[in-house]
């Protein structure tokens, strides 16, 4: 099948990908890019480990095909830290024992992220609606649960101080 | 909705911590950051340049013999390097190896030598052919231009049916294995394991109170999230690089070695960051086509399940149909008990009976037992390990009839439970005795605890009903070969070098011992598990053994290493080192406490003077089994319109020794919670008459969601093991092992509706309530109606009385499945 070029931003760089149409989104992140963060547990959109945010929303990348991605930001795992700076919620998450393996961690995170921007403060309902998604085979969700309500008051407490 | 009705407290550490600074300290992962940045390689997440992509071909029946296979068209499309078929291994084995391989090798009746079907295939979804091309895409074209012709046969999928004289064989030349030797026709039972003490007619007809019940259980999955890959190389040096997803790498590399039939220095094995394992990365997957496909093709090949694959194909929990019948006194003491276990292990022989057995019946004394089970050959995946295997089943069964029993006596099940609880010095059922253990406790801790103590909340859904029950469960312990390095470095850090599988936090662990030991902060220790070329040795993760295990190797390494520091320490004091003092990173001289050395000044100049750098090692083979008991209370809702049923809340009591980190410990009980919530509402195969897979997809085999799971509140029990560092007990195995007992109990007390067969949410609740509206009484079910069953075997079956019956393969207090070893000798 002939090749295509996707224009597509991925953590902030403008990258120029050549694939086949029927690809998806994760097989462009994982094998063009090797961005092996982002995780594939199921490939048909059950599982959420391979949850990026494409225009700040979370999705499941093994259900977004190639050509989908053009003229679109993407962020992955690899895009949460900035200047070596863990963001809040991947701090949170080491703390509080939010991950195990770690397989379900990268999706977690994103979703996580997703839910924070939209709802400064949510509860732990909401919390485990937003992570519904992502399955996690090994914490039994408690602590990652846990590790959210935390990254929401630590994110707080920075706005508050930002904004002193 | 979850409730949050419960502090989530932790049982204070007892008084001997004063005395630990790094031990019982909730330190966060040690490599945490790796995880969190996406750093982490996992099985699938290592490339090499000019890598092929390996695909492998299932097949469509569950039964049939494969009369041709055509892959010539597969072989001639462009980008593909290899294809191979059962009937090309043992000429690829006597071409790697240099020897002759003898065709009937790959063909017999064994878990680890069928990687291909060849001749027959035995389930639904068993790979006949393997391809690896250029890409994903050609490489799954190329399988579907391989011709395959089947001629079907009878399909068996119910291990009951299995067992009848006239049932379908899945393997010709399986002979059921008995204490007494091996039967001489071929049967579905591939094993039959019996174990006896006392008269239990007597004891049963002698008893007050009778219960039966027959119970049932499906098979399930482990759901670990990572689909096992693999990456194989082959190098003209004739050495093989393997990068895979493993519970153990030197158990992989001796996998390799029997099955290539090359001796372990041609290869090397690198576990990769591993996503999840619960016990079925245990056994080697993909690893020996992978390296087969990498050496025909002459390049690197990469491989990686799908989900489909995963859940058709690799080794599933066994389902099970367990008789039991309990005989007590008025009092609750148990007086005999007797049970039939049916385990269908799947297409292939192994797993085992006896783990159930001793998991089920182990928390309590009875007097008089017969225990017979029955591993049986069926259509389906061959089973393996999954989190203290057999273990939940056997407990469903034992605990569920229990509770049965109680209700009869008009008894707290609680107070049952602790009338008959095994101490120190009690026997098991393979008569193994036990030593210090803390069950007792974990009962106590729930009675005593508040939720219990306290009368039940109203459902918090209208028309709902609440109930909560209580389950208790048992694992062995995992023991086992565990070595470590402990390198010092020459600012007198400490970097800890391993060979074993860290699946949920054991590094963080053992730098935890090795920073108590050495007395230098946690942040100056690191730890490294690199490939079976450089790490010392160690068996597979598996069995909750390596925080014991390896616990123990990395305790010693440590102690060596200070033994030796404070040996470089007289060195540079010039002085004799029975003379020198240690504590918290400084040396002194005992006469001359002012002249001091910090660790860091020792070690540097021990680099380059005197006996030189310091490494520690420390190894174990084997230690005493350190037994580990948890309870467990469940309360859920019963929508009795519908059968639907939410756990709401569960108080985890489990004896953990010594909790070394109080985060990791409440993660593993949490996490093994969840999972036996799966196995009790929602998990299971399902399977059609031809014996294929309905539901190999996480839509329709469904796992708990955050939204499923409940508050899971951690009570830590520490009733310290007798052998091992500071009396720790492995964790990570019984914490699934009572709750879908103690779901099934919950609902009991709900809706009055007794539940013998998971998974259980939905149908089998209205037909339990349906059960007890029309007066069923499934306490009076006759539990041993077997009806004729085929072993093969003239007379190998029967039970003597009295003695209890040993062997060796069943002195152990659980399955000898916990460590996964590999299969091919
Ligand atoms: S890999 Fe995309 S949802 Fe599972
Ligand atoms: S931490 Fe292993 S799946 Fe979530």
């Amino acid at each position: 099948m002939a090749k295509m070029i996707v224009n597509v931003e991925v953590n902030g760089e403008r990258q120029e990908l050549l694939t086949e149409p029927y690809r998806t989104l994760l097989d462009l992140l994982r094998d063009n890019l090797s961005l092996t963060g982002t995780k594939e547990g199921c490939g048909t959109g059950d599982c959420g480990a391979c949850t990026v945010l494409l225009d700040g929303r979370p999705v499941n990348s093994c259900l977004v095909l190639a050509p989908e991605a053009e003229g679109r930001h993407v962020t992955t795992v690899e895009g949460l830290a900035e200047d070596n700076r863990l963001h809040p919620i991947q701090t949170a998450f080491i703390e509080e024992g939010g991950l195990q393996c770690g397989i379900c961690t990268p999706g977690m995170l994103m979703s996580a992220v997703a839910l924070l921007r939209s709802n400064a403060e949510p509860s732990e309902q909401a919390i485990r609606y937003a992570i519904s998604g992502n399955l996690c085979r090994c914490t039994g969700y408690d602590k990652i649960v846990r590790a959210i309500e935390v990254a929401s008051k630590t994110m707080q407490a920075d706005a508050a101080i930002a904004s002193h | 909705m979850t409730t949050t009705e419960l502090p989530r407290t932790v049982t204070e550490a007892p008084a001997d911590t004063a005395t630990h600074v790094v031990i019982g300290q909730r330190v966060a992962k040690i490599e945490g950051v790796d995880k969190v940045t996406g750093k982490a390689l996992y099985g699938a997440d290592t490339s090499r340049p000019g890598m092929l992509w390996g695909k492998m071909l299932p097949s469509p029946h569950a039964h049939a013999m494969i009369t041709s296979i055509d892959v010539s068209s597969a072989r001639a499309l462009p980008g593909v390097f290899a294809v191979i078929t059962g009937a090309d291994l043992p000429t690829i084995v006597a071409r790697i190896s240099d020897t002759d391989a003898a065709p009937e090798e790959f063909d017999t009746p064994s878990r680890g030598k069928q990687i291909l079907a060849w001749k027959k295939v035995v389930f639904f979804g068993q790979p006949v052919a393997a391809v690896a091309a250029v890409t994903q895409a050609i490489a799954e074209e190329a399988l579907t231009l391989i011709k395959v012709e089947y001629s079907p046969l009878p399909v068996v999928i119910d291990p009951e049916a299995a067992m009848r004289p006239d049932a379908p064989l899945v393997q010709n030349a399986v002979y059921t294995e008995t204490f007494s030797g091996k039967a001489t026709t071929p049967s579905n039972i591939a094993k039959l394991t019996e174990l006896s003490r006392g008269n239990v007619d007597e004891a049963i007809s002698n008893s007050d109170v009778t219960v039966s019940g027959t119970f049932r259980t499906a098979m399930v999955h482990q759901g670990y999230i990572e689909p096992q890959a693999c990456l194989a190389e082959y190098s003209a040096d004739g050495r093989f690089t393997i990068w895979t997803s493993t519970q153990g790498q030197f158990g992989v590399r001796g996998g390799l070695s029997g099955f290539l039939k090359i001796p372990p220095r041609r290869i090397r094995v690198t576990a990769s960051e591993i996503g999840g394992g619960f016990g079925a990365k245990g056994a080697m997957t993909l690893e020996p086509i992978c390296t087969l496909l990498a050496y025909s093709a002459g390049r690197p090949v990469k491989m990686q399940l799908t989900r489909s694959e995963v859940l058709r194909a690799t080794r599933p929990a066994p389902d099970a149909v367990m008789h039991v019948t309990l005989g007590a006194r008025k009092d609750g003491t148990l007086l005999g008990a007797r049970a039939a276990f049916i385990w269908d292990v799947g297409a292939y022989p192994g797993g085992g009976s006896v783990g159930g057995i001793n998991c089920g019946f182990g928390p309590y004394i009875v007097p008089a037992y017969s225990y017979d089970g029955y591993d049986v050959l069926t259509n389906r995946p061959s089973t393996g390990a999954y989190r203290a295997p057999n273990g939940p089943q056997g407990a469903f069964a034992v605990e569920s009839a229990l509770d049965m029993l109680a209700s009869k006596l008009g008894m707290s099940p609680v107070a049952l439970r602790l009338k008959n609880a095994v101490r120190e010095g009690d026997r098991n059922p393979s008569d193994v005795p036990y030593p210090r253990i803390g069950f007792r406790e974990t009962l106590e801790a729930i009675e005593k605890h508040p939720v219990w103590a306290s009368p039940k909340a109203a459902s918090s859904r209208p028309g709902w009903l609440r109930g909560r029950g209580v389950a208790c469960g048992l694992w062995g312990g995992g023991v086992g070969t565990s070595m470590a390095h402990v390198n010092i470095g020459e600012d007198g850090s400490a970097v800890i070098v391993t060979g074993a599988v860290d699946l949920a936090g054991t590094r963080t662990t053992m730098a935890q011992i090795a920073a108590e030991e050495l007395q230098i902060p946690f942040e100056r220790v690191n730890i490294v598990q690199p490939d079976t070329d450089t790490a010392p040795f160690n068996n597979p993760t598996g069995g909750s053994r390596i925080t014991y295990s390896l616990g123990t190797a990395v305790y010693r390494a440590s102690i060596d290493a200070r033994t030796k520091l404070k040996q470089r320490a007289s060195q540079q004091f010039r002085c004799p080192a029975d003379e020198v003092d240690y504590r918290d990173g400084e040396f002194w001289v005992r006469s001359d406490p002012s002249v001091r050395l910090t660790i860091g000044q020792v070690a540097r100049s021990a680099a380059g003077s005197g006996d030189g750098p310091v490494v520690g090692t420390g190894e174990v083979t084997h230690l005493l089994r350190a037994p580990a008991f948890a309870t467990q209370l469940v309360e859920v809702e019963v929508d009795p319109e519908t059968g639907a049923v939410q756990v709401v809340n569960v108080v985890a009591a489990q004896d953990v020794g010594r909790a070394i980190n109080p985060t990791a410990c409440e993660g593993q009980i949490q996490g093994g919670v969840v999972q036996g919530i799966g196995w009790a509402l929602t998990e299971g195969y399902v399977y059609d008459e031809q014996g294929r897979l309905r539901n190999p997809g996480l839509l329709d085999y469904r796992m708990p969601t955050a939204l499923d799971a409940p508050n899971i509140e951690c009570v830590l029990v520490e009733v310290p093991a007798i052998d091992g560092p500071y009396g720790v007990r492995g964790v990570g195995e019984v914490p699934i092992v009572p709750t879908p007992a103690a779901v099934a109990n919950a609902v009991f007390d709900a809706c009055a509706g007794r539940v013998t067969s998971l998974p259980l949410s939905g149908e089998p609740v209205i037909l339990a309530i349906n059960d007890t509206k029309s007066g069923v009484d499934r306490s009076q079910m006759v539990a041993f109606n077997l009806g004729p069953i085929s072993t093969g075997s003239t007379g190998a079956s029967e039970t003597a009385v009295d003695e209890p019956k040993l062997a060796t393969e069943v002195e152990d207090y659980c399955a000898e499945d916990d460590v996964a070893e590999p299969e091919l000798e």
